[in-house]
């Protein structure tokens, strides 16, 4: 057989053409090929190509949809189990302890302070589309998508000075996305502070003070190498995608790094992480293990994020975002919880999905919150 | 509640997927694609090339996901669409001079001839040897899942895993497969 004589031989067998013998053979070729084949697809290709899929096939989770989070918004109860299958698979609902007042607790929003180099304080808050303010050298617009966006312009003429800086902060219950003149990106989280200058221009570094927890996406400059100054430990960045959370409630500052590279010191050591690692600082020290770096963001990306989180934890969260005053009573479980929950639902429906566990109850008194097993 | 889609069977995932459940699709892609992706690179030995049969297979389950009917499993039709769209890819005139001689050859020496019903066993038997790639614990659920129909918590039984290696099994699992939300909690039930 020639070239010409095997391709009809194929498209014979494509339109289904061929004899029963042909066919039998053709497919044994088939067999025999993938038997004997040393071709072996290399594992980082291979996932690759998974991963290029799952943006091309109509899947049902899309990397950084936004719509992907009204859909879970939609979506049923999500937290499930308390650490072991027991519990999974008690069909049995309990009765409530206590039946919830009817007020709802609204989760936060879109809210920020703005004080500017001269002391003037601005409060931002949800606003329609398109321009929310004008100060010299400040401009708030509002996208379609609902972020607010609060562009500094370098060229504001009133503050040449090098070291006047610019504060932005949230309250408990809210959060905000910043564009800084650079073009850097930056997500802050409820009860979060950001220090950072009126403008970069002819400054060695691009400084910022981080108080709670943010997520950067910082703009390539490498004459300028950009600095997040946290009470702890010191971020150093070329370009790249990483948050911060170094809440002083929480024990430890864990830096997650989606992409790029960073640096990070205090006054002992410095560490330098890949994409994937996080950095937990304790008494000092740091120490990096590998993470699913989902967890670190999920909140940026409206969602609770529970792997394996003792109760304390997932109520420190709740309490900055819902605001609310958290108190325990009698003993309290020591299981971790799984699962995600829209940040977008009243606390009521977060705290009976909670429930729903059967290892913890809740009491809502006003905006305090009992804590029982 | 949420459904567990891991813990369907590929006929009751195939149930849902009739009826447009895209996580049941996405359950099925989870599933499947990576031994689909090294048996296709097997015969391709180019990665675009199996990247494209693959995408291809998954797409036209999900357009022909209404008139889906298996004489035999699952596995059987997407095994058999892989090897169909790779003859497909076979018919064009730059990828047929890679074959044409061995093609050539064992059409004329006729070498025996595999009967009908054992071919696509012997077809399942070759991908299915993929899942020796994958790793230890997965291939395990994989296979109990696939062969015995098992669902996870009868596995999770079967295999006598405390609920401590679970978890690290569980954390390892999503690593790799990097599930998101909606499949997030439906690896856990093996614990």
């Amino acid at each position: 057989m020639n070239e010409d004589q095997v391709i009809a031989l194929i498209k014979k067998y494509n339109e289904g053409g061929l004899s029963q013998e042909e066919r039998a053979k053709l497919e044994s070729w088939y067999i025999t090929q993938a038997l004997n084949s040393k071709a072996e697809i290399d594992e980082e290709r291979q996932e690759e190509i998974i991963e290029l899929l799952r943006t091309e096939l109509p899947l049902k989770y899309h990397r950084n949809s936004g719509r992907l989070w009204l859909r879970i918004a939609a979506a049923a109860s999500v937290v499930l189990c308390v650490g072991t299958a027991y519990y999974f698979y008690q069909r049995i609902q309990p009765e409530p302890l206590v039946l919830h007042a009817q007020s709802t607790i609204s989760p936060g929003g879109n809210k920020a302070y703005l004080t500017l180099v001269d002391g003037q304080k601005i409060a931002l808050t949800n606003a329609k589309n398109g321009t929310v303010a004008i100060q010299p050298g400040v401009k708030i617009t509002k996208a379609a998508d609902g972020e607010l966006i609060y562009n500094i312009s370098d060229h504001d003429e009133r503050h040449k000075g090098i070291n006047n800086y610019n504060t932005i902060e949230t309250p408990v219950g809210g959060q905000y996305q910043i564009v800084l003149p650079d073009g850097t990106k930056i997500w802050l989280n409820a009860a979060s502070s950001l220090k950072f200058p009126s403008t970069f221009a002819r400054l060695v570094s691009r400084k910022v003070e981080l108080r709670g927890e943010a997520y950067f996406e910082v703009a390539k400059n490498k004459q300028q190498p950009f600095i997040v100054k946290t009470t702890e430990q010191d971020v150093e960045v070329l370009g790249t995608h990483f948050n911060i959370n170094t809440y002083k409630d929480e024990q430890v500052v864990k830096t997650t790094l989606l992409e790029g590279s960073i640096k990070i010191h205090n006054d002992l050591e410095s560490k330098i992480l890949k994409p994937g690692e996080q950095s937990i600082l304790s008494h000092r020290r740091f120490a990096l293990k590998t993470v699913d770096v989902e967890e670190a963001i999920a909140w940026k990306k409206g969602y609770f994020y529970f792997y394996n989180e003792n109760i304390e934890s997932i109520m420190r969260k709740i309490s900055r975002w819902y605001n609310v005053e958290v108190r325990y009573q009698g003993e309290i479980t020591e299981e971790g919880f799984y699962g995600t929950i829209s940040r977008t639902k009243n606390i009521n429906q977060v705290l009976d999905v909670l429930e729903k566990t059967k290892g913890v109850h809740f009491r809502i008194e006003g905006r305090r919150i009992t804590v029982m097993k | 509640m949420m459904r567990l889609y891991s813990n369907l069977s590929d006929v009751e995932l195939v149930d849902l997927l009739k009826s447009g459940n895209q996580l049941a699709y996405t359950e099925i892609f989870e599933r499947y694609t990576r031994v689909l992706l090294r048996h296709a690179f097997r015969l391709l030995s180019d990665h675009e090339e199996a990247h494209d049969v693959v995408q291809d297979v998954f797409l036209q389950l999900w357009q022909k996901r209404e008139d889906l009917s298996f004489k035999t499993s699952l596995s059987a039709y997407l095994y058999a669409s892989v090897r169909n769209k790779i003859f497909n890819l076979l018919s064009h005139q730059k990828v047929i001079l890679r074959y044409a001689e061995s093609i050539s050859s064992f059409m004329v020496e006729g070498y025996n001839i595999i009967e009908d019903q054992i071919r696509e066993k012997e077809l399942a038997l070759i991908i299915e040897k993929e899942v020796d790639a994958l790793p230890p614990k997965m291939r395990e659920v994989f296979l109990l899942n696939k062969k015995d129909e098992l669902n996870y918590r009868e596995i999770s039984e079967r295999l006598n895993i405390s609920s401590e290696t679970a978890k690290q099994q569980v954390y390892k699992a999503m690593k790799i497969l990097k599930l998101k939300i909606d499949s997030f909690l439906s690896i856990y039930p093996f614990l």
